[in-house]
């Protein structure tokens, strides 16, 4: 167990760094496109797909890495109110709950991908199926840190 | 099966099931148990919503908020806003709300707004002697402001779901953004009289151009985006991108208050904001794909039009369900559920849309401050170290006043649509 947390710590580290990168390159490619556009009167081509297939990975990849530091919004309000142990068995019918949904994401996301993979994107003729295949991969990894999340919480209520 | 929908959802919300993935799933069961739409949809749509150049405002808007707050620009503001009225009653309190009003012209988020200002100003009021549950009042009710003057990440979110002008919503915003700060002002002002609140030793001339000459950069800021945007030399992202390359080059520069390092921080805090958000557009998108499909939106117009054909009732109604809505769910994942079902509702009833989503905005913005669950409250009440309770009954007199500026809001459109016209 302590494994699997210790995994997911790095795993979490490596998104990190790679969500800051691309977000830092999203801001350099929408300030080139502004630069080229109104200084050199020389709009480029392929700066908007560009920057909107990077926002779709920071969404999807930034989706899983908030998931392990618990930043995603719910109503905890009435759950609050409700008896500790109560709340405990609520807590693993919520997750399996969730874990349906990124099953989910994880198949379709995948069979997007494959049947897309023939598909080029317009102006930087990349294969789409790998702009989708953050749907998937983002999938697994809100699992695990789902996992992570939980399993934290379930031995703070033993402890 | 319509009904089933919004009960999954709600019993979802009920247990704490994120409001993202309570979207995502109470659609994808409906969909699995009642329909048959190939699966793959629930992808499809989920990319779909997110692959949004106009929305690639919401990260920048969110980085350059980031950039200030860290920047060492929401100070210099403050110090400006001090010298100018800081030495007559009720200044500071005066200048809690100013100051408000300019941040809000750079960031797009109450919440922000609340922090960066209220972390200076909260401690220089009581050491001024202003009680200290009234200074964290004025911080929390002036940082609703942060989602009503452009620019707003909320009237953003609004533009894309309505499929209304983001440009035109920031035009609309203004005057009531005005009105709200205005009105705040007075009640500050009535309360500091009454108490006897600041005064002080006048600053000098010399004082007031070095904070001025101090403060140049930072008030520079809102011109440059909000220029850009009315003046049709930028889109709304465009503005927000040169935003952020503008508080870096200040931040790290010419303030030299960020370091290199505080910069992993400002992305990393930014990315997860952004995303947060970003995650529930992509499965509000499947929840309001079954919405359009069974034409939902439409027949709840009927209903309503069914009951009564009056703008005004139906907007009363509307204000209600929204205060309360926002009392306990977040303003952005409001507007991005409820934007679609209620927008085609009252265009059906004749109100104009850009109206509409100032009247939405500022109701969710209120919300934020009425107990019990008003994130402002709790954003106020932890950097002041106040009691929850009584920072409440301390927001009260400002809370009436801002339920009142709905209603002038809501029922004289022009405060609004004056300038777009």
């Amino acid at each position: 167990m302590d494994i699997f947390l210790k995994a997911v710590q790095v795993i979490n580290t490596v998104i990190k760094y790679f969500l800051i990168l691309m977000m830092f390159v999203m801001v350099v490619v929408v300030f080139l496109q502004v630069v080229y556009r109104f200084v050199l009167d020389n709009p480029l081509a392929w700066t908007e797909e560009t920057a909107r297939y990077l926002l779709v990975w920071i969404t999807f990849l930034g989706a899983a890495y908030a998931m392990g530091s618990k930043a995603h919004i719910g109503v905890d309000l009435f759950m609050n109110m409700l008896p500790k142990s109560l709340r405990k068995i609520l807590l693993i019918i919520t997750t399996l709950l969730s874990l349906v949904f990124f099953t989910v994401m994880v198949t379709q996301g995948y069979i997007l991908s494959q049947r897309t993979m023939m598909q080029t994107s317009p102006a930087m003729g990349l294969p789409m199926g790998y702009v989708y295949l953050v749907i998937p991969i983002s999938g697994v990894l809100l699992m695990i840190n789902l996992l992570y999340t939980v399993i934290g919480d379930l031995r703070g209520e033993e402890s | 099966m319509i009904l089933l929908l919004f009960l999954t959802l709600l019993l979802l919300l009920f247990i704490n099931v994120p409001v993202a993935v309570a979207l995502g799933l109470s659609a994808t069961l409906i969909f699995v148990y009642a329909s048959d739409v190939p699966l793959l949809i629930v992808t499809q749509k989920m990319f779909n919503a997110t692959d949004s150049f106009p929305l690639m405002a919401v990260p920048f808007f969110i980085l350059a908020g980031k950039l200030m707050e860290s920047g060492g620009i929401s100070r210099r503001l403050v110090n400006f806003a001090n010298t100018l009225v800081g030495p007559v009653r009720g200044g500071l309190a005066i200048v809690s709300i100013i100051t408000c009003m300019f941040f809000a012209a750079i960031s797009g988020s109450a919440a922000a707004t609340t922090a960066a200002v209220g972390s200076i100003l909260i401690p220089a009021m009581v050491k001024k002697g202003y009680d200290k549950d009234f200074s964290t009042a004025i911080q929390a009710s002036g940082g609703t402001i942060g989602v009503i003057i452009p620019p707003s990440v909320p009237l953003i979110l609004f533009g894309v779901a309505a499929g209304t002008s983001i440009k035109d919503l920031f035009i609309a915003g203004i005057i009531p953004g005005i009105l709200i700060g205005t009105s705040l002002v007075i009640v500050a002002l009535i309360i500091s009289l009454k108490k006897g609140y600041g005064g002080g030793e006048k600053s000098t001339f010399q004082q007031f151009i070095r904070s001025f000459a101090d403060a140049i950069l930072a008030m520079l800021m809102p011109v440059i985006i909000l220029g850009g945007i009315y003046g049709a030399v930028f889109t709304p992202t465009e503005a927000a991108v040169v935003a952020v390359v503008y508080g870096l080059i200040v931040g790290l520069f010419i303030y030299r208050e960020i370091k290199l390092k505080d910069l992993s921080r400002i992305f990393s805090e930014s990315v997860i904001t952004t995303s947060v958000i970003m995650f529930i557009i992509a499965t509000a998108s499947i929840f309001g794909f079954l919405l359009t499909r069974e034409r939902i939106p439409q027949q709840l117009s009927d209903l309503m039009l069914g009951f009564t054909d009056s703008p005004v009732i139906t907007l009363l109604v509307i204000n209600v369900l929204l205060l309360i809505v926002g009392t306990f769910m977040e303003t952005s994942a409001v507007i991005i559920i409820l934007t679609p079902i209620l927008a085609p509702i009252v265009s059906a009833m004749g109100i104009d849309l850009v109206h509409f989503g100032i009247i939405m905005v500022v109701n969710l913005a209120v919300g934020m401050v009425t107990p019990p669950v008003g994130i402002n409250l709790f954003v106020a009440s932890n950097i002041a170290n106040v009691k929850f309770e009584r920072l409440v009954y301390a927001t009260l007199p400002f809370l009436l006043i801002l339920i009142l500026d709905i209603l002038i809001i809501t029922f004289i459109p022009e405060i609004s649509l004056f300038l777009l016209k």
